[in-house]
């Protein structure tokens, strides 16, 4: 066990969640390692560490009540409905997010799906077609283009470092 | 104890103010304690406690009788707390409350003169445990609180933080790591 998990470890047994498996394996790395004693030392401080805070006395129940009261007289007893509640709880957010995201797929799918076949342009001529092509270079990759406008079929030799070199 | 907040909830559901008046009274220090130990100054805690409060009167249509009410209490004012620290996080480019004077003990004037060594070392010690605490996230600050002053269980934060119960251990780690070294850090 390394002492990140240990440390995992140590600090769940603070809380007194661990088997006894597993505190006793705790214990065995514990036995061994210096900087896990040191840490349990120091984290099981806390706690009183932050209890120490001072904390200085909130206002009494009988006052805390009374200026939630005249909040509520100014204008904060506005209730939200139950039914707005459970519409803006994040969870029905989340579904509402994944119920639109399914719907523009569905709706893109089918306008894919019945789309009018494409129509080669007026006067295009087949397209060129390469069987093979040697380049000489290692690991290049190529890309045929052809320019309906000039004639021109422009082949892209792209090597492996990313130069390139066009022929006609 | 449990069938009058049962009994108070219902009846605060329906519009009765002194039954929520109740509630207020009687988890008011808890809600308080939890609001101080996140944002770690008197003011900012009262009014954090006092908006809860509003918002669960609010919000209380939505409340659930099977749910524990406290806990969903928490978990309103946790979610405020945060804000707040994460508003005041994005107003300030530095760490939180570093600057700001820890909050003086009772009979403790502001500026206090000269005073006993143990006094003055618990003193040091406590402004040593704010800086470090100023020094951690928002959520670990809550998952802290909600453990080490609340005294909370895993389950009972799992259900305000609104995750698993691993992922809480899991946060109490980390919050426990970060706050040692930031403990160490200090002077």
């Amino acid at each position: 066990m390394n002492c990140h998990s240990a440390q995992r470890l140590i600090s769940a047994k603070l809380d007194g969640a661990l088997t006894a498996s597993q505190a006793a394996t705790v214990d065995a790395h514990l036995a061994g390692c210096p900087a896990c004693r040191a840490f349990q030392e120091e984290a099981r401080g806390l706690g009183a560490a932050l209890r120490a805070r001072h904390q200085p006395a909130g206002p009494t129940p009988e006052a805390a009540w009374a200026a939630v009261q005249r909040e509520l007289r100014n204008g904060a007893d506005v209730r939200t409905p139950a039914w707005l509640e459970w519409l803006q709880s994040p969870r029905l957010q989340w579904a509402g997010a994944a119920t639109m995201a399914l719907a523009l797929v569905v709706t893109g799918t089918l306008v894919w799906l019945v789309r009018p076949p494409m129509a080669p342009p007026a006067g295009a001529r087949p397209t060129t077609e390469v069987r093979r092509l040697t380049t000489g270079l290692a690991g290049a990759s190529t890309m045929v283009y052809e320019d309906q406008a000039s004639g021109w079929t422009v082949v892209w030799v792209l090597p492996k470092e990313g130069k390139k070199h066009a022929r006609k | 104890m449990v069938e009058d907040v049962s009994r108070w909830v219902a009846q605060a559901q329906g519009g009765d103010q002194e039954a929520f008046g109740e509630l207020v009274r009687l988890y008011q220090a808890r809600v308080y304690s939890l609001a101080f130990g996140m944002v770690g100054n008197a003011e900012d805690a009262q009014e954090l406690t006092q908006q809860t409060w509003i918002r669960v009167w609010q919000k209380l249509g939505s409340f659930r009788q099977d749910a524990r009410f406290f806990t969903w209490v928490y978990r309103i004012a946790s979610n405020l707390c945060l804000d707040f620290l994460r508003r005041r996080a994005r107003v300030r480019e530095e760490p939180l409350d570093e600057t700001r004077e820890p909050e003086p003990a009772p009979g403790e004037e502001p500026g206090t003169p000269p005073q006993p060594d143990d006094e003055l070392q618990r003193r040091e010690v406590r402004e040593q445990v704010e800086r470090a605490m100023a020094g951690l996230s928002p959520e670990h600050r809550l998952v802290l609180t909600l453990r080490e002053m609340d005294g909370l269980a895993y389950e009972e934060i799992a259900d305000v933080m609104k995750c698993r119960v691993g992922t809480v251990m899991s946060r109490l780690f980390y919050a426990r790591r970060r706050l040692v070294e930031e403990l160490r850090k200090q002077p």
